[in-house]
């Protein structure tokens, strides 16, 4: 028995040198240094909405530009959601471990966990956040995020989603480390003609730490 | 740890010798007593990472309640208070009594008590170490973070720094942890009076300083944390009190969104549980 032990330990031990060749370690405090209140795909175009969801978005869209209530969910303290969280123009720290990488969003201390090569939960509640499952291409994080509600916008201009949709993102580092880029796929069949891409940012804050904030009824962001 | 040997071996990264070693005591200790007690944390007893459910060894004993100033009957069974770590009421000063006893004789009539939880605030410390939802901890180099379920509330501990002498204050307060053997000791300061450290509204002012000594008992199976308030404000002198965390590696934390108020469910007499 200790003999096995020892050598799976030590057969971990190898696997986690080789894996750590290739996979960074996002730890740290990231900001994305532009805000994005209207999303648009990476070619810059809307994204493909279908004629329903068209006309919510307009209407939406309208409504804020004529001075009217809108109903951003975030007006409300409600979650962003995702991809909306990745976007948030705060400061967002991530905690990446073996098993997890963490993400904490300074906006209403807000976080996602994502279980490295794990599995969704089959009986799946619809969530603000979805089930989110990652794993390694190269270097490259590659999260699928589903199992969402469909309550949350994608962005403070309006972008609806139902609860088919599907998130991937491909989350990589630049520039040695002083840089990640998350390369998001969305794809929701009810609420768009295709699947189409949109990348976000984010810069390192070395030595920065997440203040403590608070989104209530009382006290929004 | 033998219920998946795959899974506990890819926790193991740096320490491989030392970490096989306490696998194997680990299993040992599960073929044993320790099985029957709950899970057992194997390996590097500095290496706290995982999901955490505080027990019901800090959760009210409702006779407490009941017995309190000879009040009652009407016990509080779903509510965790924190007492002394001997079952006794806190040294409070008059402040603090009198902030408690409005509190408290709120809380035995079913009315609502100032609590900022209620208004999805954070529970502050050191409330949220004693809420009855799951917490997990997860550490990286220089800091432990715990991430609970409840109201996604976050608690950052980093570790060996100096605290500043005027703290910003906040609901969780600013902490930092260095171990002392195999004892992790947090300080925290700048932990606002608006939090509360229970469901019966104990109170603390601005000027509460908690020291925490957190460790492994019952075989591995649960963190004790060990909590000495200093609050000149609201106690005559500095007081214990206790939680344990029963180390829970079959669970994962859930999705708990407070604003939309859908985990608390109110019946017919308008009480409200944790569903």
């Amino acid at each position: 028995m200790k003999t096995s032990a020892l050598s799976g330990a030590v057969l971990a031990l190898a696997l986690a040198t080789v894996a750590s060749a290739a996979e960074p370690n996002f730890t740290g405090i990231w900001r994305t240094p532009t805000f994005i209140p209207t999303l648009k795909t990476d070619k810059g175009a809307l994204p493909p909405l279908r004629p329903e969801a068209a006309a919510i978005y307009k209407k939406r869209v309208a409504d804020r530009a004529a001075g009217k209530k809108v109903d951003d969910p975030l007006d409300e303290c409600m979650p962003h959601g995702v991809p909306r969280l990745m976007y948030a123009p705060y400061p967002m720290l991530i905690l990446h471990t073996a098993k997890q990488v963490n993400l904490i969003q300074e906006a209403n201390h807000s976080y996602r966990m994502i279980y490295i090569n794990s599995v969704h939960p089959e009986d799946g509640d619809p969530k603000w956040f979805g089930s989110a499952v990652g794993h390694w291409e190269g270097a490259t994080l590659v999260v699928e995020t589903t199992q969402f509600n469909d309550k949350t916008w994608l962005d403070k201009a309006g972008l609806p989603h139902s609860d088919q949709l599907k998130v991937t993102e491909r989350i990589s580092m630049g520039a040695g480390g002083k840089t990640l880029v998350d390369r998001i796929t969305i794809d929701d069949p009810k609420t768009f003609t295709a699947p189409w891409s949109t990348t976000v940012r984010y810069n390192k804050l070395p030595g920065m730490r997440l203040t403590e904030t608070a989104c209530t009824r009382d006290h929004k962001m | 740890m033998m219920r998946n040997p795959t899974k506990l071996a890819l926790c193991v990264t740096a320490a491989a010798l030392a970490a096989a070693v306490s696998m194997h005591h680990g299993a040992q200790a599960q073929e044993g007593e320790g099985r029957a007690a709950g899970h057992v944390h194997a390996g590097d007893p500095h290496d706290l990472s995982g999901v955490y459910f505080v027990t019901e060894a800090a959760q009210l004993n409702s006779d407490r309640t009941v017995k309190y100033n000879g009040r009652g009957p009407k016990a509080l069974p779903h509510s965790r208070v924190l007492w002394t770590s001997d079952d006794k009421e806190p040294p409070f000063t008059a402040w603090g009594k009198a902030k408690f006893d409005a509190s408290f004789n709120g809380a035995i009539n079913n009315e609502p008590i100032a609590d900022p939880s209620t208004d999805c605030l954070p529970h502050g410390m050191p409330r949220i170490m004693i809420a009855p939802y799951p917490m997990q901890i997860v550490q990286t180099p220089g800091q432990i973070t715990m991430m609970f379920e409840v109201n996604h509330n976050v608690r950052y501990i980093p570790m060996n720094r100096v605290l500043p002498r005027n703290p910003k204050i906040t609901m969780m307060g600013e902490s930092s942890g260095h171990w002392e053997g195999d004892t992790l000791v947090i300080e925290t300061v700048g932990s606002s009076g608006k939090s509360i450290f229970d469901e019966i509204g104990t109170p603390h002012s601005d000027k509460l300083k908690i020291t925490e000594r957190l460790r492994w008992i019952k075989n591995n199976t649960q963190l004790e944390d060990l909590m000495t308030f200093e609050d000149p404000i609201a106690y005559t002198k500095p007081w214990v009190g206790r939680a344990v965390l029963a180390w829970r590696p079959d669970i994962q934390i859930t999705e708990y969104v407070c604003e939309e108020n859908n985990r608390n469910v109110s019946n017919a007499d308008g009480k409200t549980t944790a569903r």
